[in-house]
């Protein structure tokens, strides 16, 4: 029973949502079944919340490895629950001024505001700032000419490299214009347009036609690996 | 000797395309008015769902080569007399909410008089407009709440007038509403912010002015800036009004541009053109007007279609024929497959590297006596990519609870937490090792991208996990992740449906799914008949697809040579089949 209803709800959403796709009537159920959707992982948020508070204060009771980390983690959870869900600091809105919770809790000033504009914002940007120096590591070892593949992935990665630069126009940029195919920039253009484009699109085709059927599988219950396993 | 055949085949339809030349002729253009295109005519589109109309008209009788394109005009949408009757009655009834000298006797009154109007608002189909009809039904149980309590109750008083003025913003507008907005929006409406003193006069009423000249500095320039836009608001109601009474008379229909059509060599050929109006409301009832432009610029007069047309919805919509098509067949080759490898036929499934190092890494972690680490993904269950990813952890689990390794899984959603510990709990139980599973291994992290990462950055700094799974969907993480795991030496095996990521794991890890493959992956892994069926059925669609690549690029190459070689009305028709192709087969 732990199996089949699951499955059963899967089989008959999944099935008649493809069927209203070609229907005029039926065409927003998809919306309406992510709204469905939306509300279980809105709930879900608390289980996460709770797991999340259980997982930390484990650890701090453990003193397992980097316990302090977590003693920061359920410091920030709690201050920007509380200020966010208590909208403290935030002044009540000009339509109800007699209601001290009317305003906004993204209230420009406000301390939700502070803590997102001032932490949330910052450690946010230093994350993806660190992309810059794992990119030119991953170039780094990705373009070592040890093989004929390898040599043409570097030769073809300097040519777009250049090419989207200004040193790339500077450097062909005294060909007549009946070569100008040849330009750097205009070579990087082709690459892009047509090389990557055809091999972009062959994957794009793969992976719509795996995800019919893994859709497929999961609908049918051949695959239940995602419940759990396979048997009742 | 196929290179040749191919060769060959172009040259013969280079050669049929010789057959459909035309002659071009440069007409001089002039500045006489044209003459009108005719025999216009509308009908519903048959099999869509209620959105578009089709035009076909007769060319204008003049030289083809001195019309330049024809304009194609369609009514703007009004609202029904009852509806805009309904919205005024609800402005009135708002107003007597606010005014707080109003005796109870006149407010009852107008409740009383509004309240069926309201409740068929508030019952009418759902879906359209749909925030509308919310409001209709919460002001409906508001005011309503408000009656039952003897209309005595201050704090009922002020919600219903709160839920009644929300559903009067709610109300949509109609194209000529909007329209009207927009015309006040523009320079004109940036003009009359001056207010002078008979504006003021004309805005606020004699009362107010006095009030204006007693305590000017008491109305703040909010207050007059609101004030200001409910007459702008009323003046449009009132214009709009107007010309739907017109537009109900017949005489005096506000024309909406919707395109503009160069006439293509075909037209000419069959001496009519065809256009689908879209994106219309199936609400409404449309005329249309069709004009002819020469090349001086001059229009015609225009030829308007005999009957105002309603787009009808259908219970199919035939604009998605061809999608329903390639989904029966391939979906019927995936079934046909599964069934075939459920009777007992051999299938062969080409060796996927990345899968079968699954054993050597779950079998790494074992020996160095480490933990396997499992990401599946920064999105929720309803992305195919986390299931996928999760039908893979299933089979990880399964193998690590035979080797008696610790998997730990992380999410960035509770509710793949949840799938995740049920799928790892059941491996476990399935590997006869239910007393292994760990439900703490699996735990919730934060919804937020990067918060994820760090979080993970330094777990994997820290216990160093010596394998390490990605199977989801991944945005700017993925690389972040790989490299931190290349930095640990853990041995990494990814799996992503996310074109721009595949780069940076096919850098920075030691297996990669592509695409298909990682979709494969649970079927590959589990090694069932049954799962490996649906896999063959896979390669049907690509032979498909394979097909109509081929298909589409002869058509195209050929359009080409048609165009090169000036032969228009082949060029025409061969532009026809790619834009059927283009537009219906691949959208």
């Amino acid at each position: 029973m732990k199996r089949t209803i699951p499955l059963f709800i899967t089989a008959i959403g999944g099935f008649v949502l493809i069927a209203a796709v070609f229907s005029g009537y039926t065409q927003s159920w998809g919306e309406v079944a992510a709204i469905w959707f939306d509300v279980l992982a809105a709930i879900a948020y608390i289980l996460g919340g709770g797991n999340l508070m259980k997982i930390h204060l484990k650890k701090i009771s453990d003193r397992t490895e980097g316990w302090a980390y977590s003693v920061v983690t359920i410091i920030a959870f709690l201050a920007t629950l509380i200020i966010g869900l208590g909208k403290i600091g935030v002044n009540p809105s000009e339509q109800f001024p007699d209601y001290a919770w009317s305003g906004s809790y993204r209230e420009v000033g406000g301390p939700f505001w502070w803590i997102y504009e001032y932490a949330f914002k910052p450690l946010t940007a230093t994350m993806f700032a660190m992309l810059a120096f794992y990119v030119a590591s991953a170039a780094f070892r990705a373009f070592r000419a040890k093989n004929l593949e390898a040599v043409l992935l570097l030769g073809t990665a300097f040519i777009i490299l250049l090419g989207r630069t200004y040193a790339g126009v500077w450097v062909t940029g005294w060909l007549p214009d009946w070569l100008s195919g040849l330009k750097l920039e205009n070579v990087t253009v082709t690459i892009m347009k047509v090389f990557n484009t055809a091999g972009n699109r062959a994957i794009m085709i793969g992976i719509a036609l795996g995800i019919a059927s893994t859709s497929l599988r999961v609908l049918l219950g051949v695959d239940r690996s995602y419940l759990g396993g396979g048997e009742e | 000797m196929k290179v040749a055949r191919v060769i060959g085949v172009f040259c013969v339809m280079g050669a049929a395309l010789a057959v459909f030349s035309t002659r071009t002729v440069h007409a001089q253009a002039t500045g006489d008015r044209p003459k009108p295109p005719w025999d216009l005519v509308a009908k519903d589109r048959p099999w869509d769902k209620g959105e578009k109309i089709d035009l076909r008209w007769k060319l204008s009788p003049d030289d083809p080569d001195t019309i330049a394109f024809y304009r194609v005009y369609r009514s703007l949408a009004t609202k029904p007399a009852e509806q805009v009757e309904f919205e005024d009655r609800l402005e009135v009834l708002v107003d007597l909410f606010e005014d707080l000298d109003v005796p109870p006797e006149q407010l009852r009154a107008a409740i009383e008089e509004l309240l069926p109007r309201l409740r068929a608002a508030a019952a009418s189909e759902h879906g359209r407009h749909c925030e509308y009809h919310h409001h209709a039904r919460r002001a409906v149980g508001a005011v309503e709440r408000y009656l039952a309590a003897g209309m005595e109750n201050w704090e009922l008083n002020r919600r219903a007038g709160k839920a009644l003025s929300t559903l009067e913003n709610a109300i949509p507008l109609s194209e000529v509403q909007r329209e009207n907005e927009e015309l006040e929006t523009s320079e004109e409406r940036k003009a009359k912010m001056h207010l002078t003193e008979p504006v003021l006069e004309e805005l606020f009423g004699r009362q107010w002015k006095e009030m204006w000249e007693e305590r000017a500095d008491e109305i703040p320039a909010d207050v007059r800036m609101w004030l200001y836009g409910r007459r702008i608001a009323a003046e449009a109601e009132a214009e709009a009004r107007a010309r739907a009474t017109a537009a109900a008379r017949g005489d005096a229909v506000r024309w909406k541009l919707v395109v503009e059509l160069e006439p293509k060599a075909l037209d000419v050929h069959t001496g009519e053109m065809t256009y689908t109006v879209e994106m219309l409301d199936r609400f409404q009832e449309y005329s249309f007007k069709v004009s002819a432009v020469n090349r001086a610029q001059v229009e015609s007069d225009a030829v308007t279609a005999a009957a105002r047309v309603q787009p009808v919805r259908q219970i199919y919509d035939g604009a998605r024929f061809a999608l329903m098509v390639i989904v029966f067949v391939i979906c019927g080759a995936v079934m046909f497959f599964i069934q075939m490898a459920r009777s007992g036929r051999p299938l062969k499934v080409r060796t996927i590297a990345g899968l079968s190092a699954v054993d050597e890494a779950v079998g790494r972690a074992t020996e160095m006596g480490r933990s396997i680490l499992f990401v599946a993904g920064i999105q929720d269950m309803n992305d195919i990519q986390t299931i996928a990813g999760i039908t893979v952890l299933s089979r990880v689990s399964k193998l690590a609870a035979e080797y008696d390794a610790r998997v730990e899984v992380p999410t960035a959603r509770s509710l793949v937490m949840t799938a995740a510990r049920e799928t790892v709990q059941a491996a476990y139980l399935e590997a006869g090792r239910p007393d292994a599973y760990r439900r703490d291994d699996i735990y919730y992290v934060t919804d937020e991208q990067f918060g994820f990462v760090a979080y993970l950055q330094g777990m994997m700094v820290r216990e160093k996990p010596a394998a390490c799974f990605y199977m989801g969907t991944f945005f700017a993480e993925s690389l972040i992740l790989a490299e931190t795991g290349n930095s640990i030496g853990a041995i990494q095996i990814a799996g992503t449906a996310m074109p721009a990521q595949l780069p940076f794991f096919v850098a920075a890890c030691d297996y990669t799914l592509i695409g298909e493959e990682f979709f494969a992956a649970s079927a590959y892994l589990s090694g069932e008949a049954h799962q490996l069926g649906s896999l063959k059925g896979q390669d049907v669609g690509k032979l498909i697809v394979g097909i109509m690549v081929v298909a589409g690029v002869i058509v195209a190459t050929a359009l080409s040579i048609a165009v090169l070689a000036d032969h228009t009305v082949g060029a025409a028709y061969l532009e026809a089949i790619v834009e059927y192709i283009r537009k219906v087969i691949l959208t």
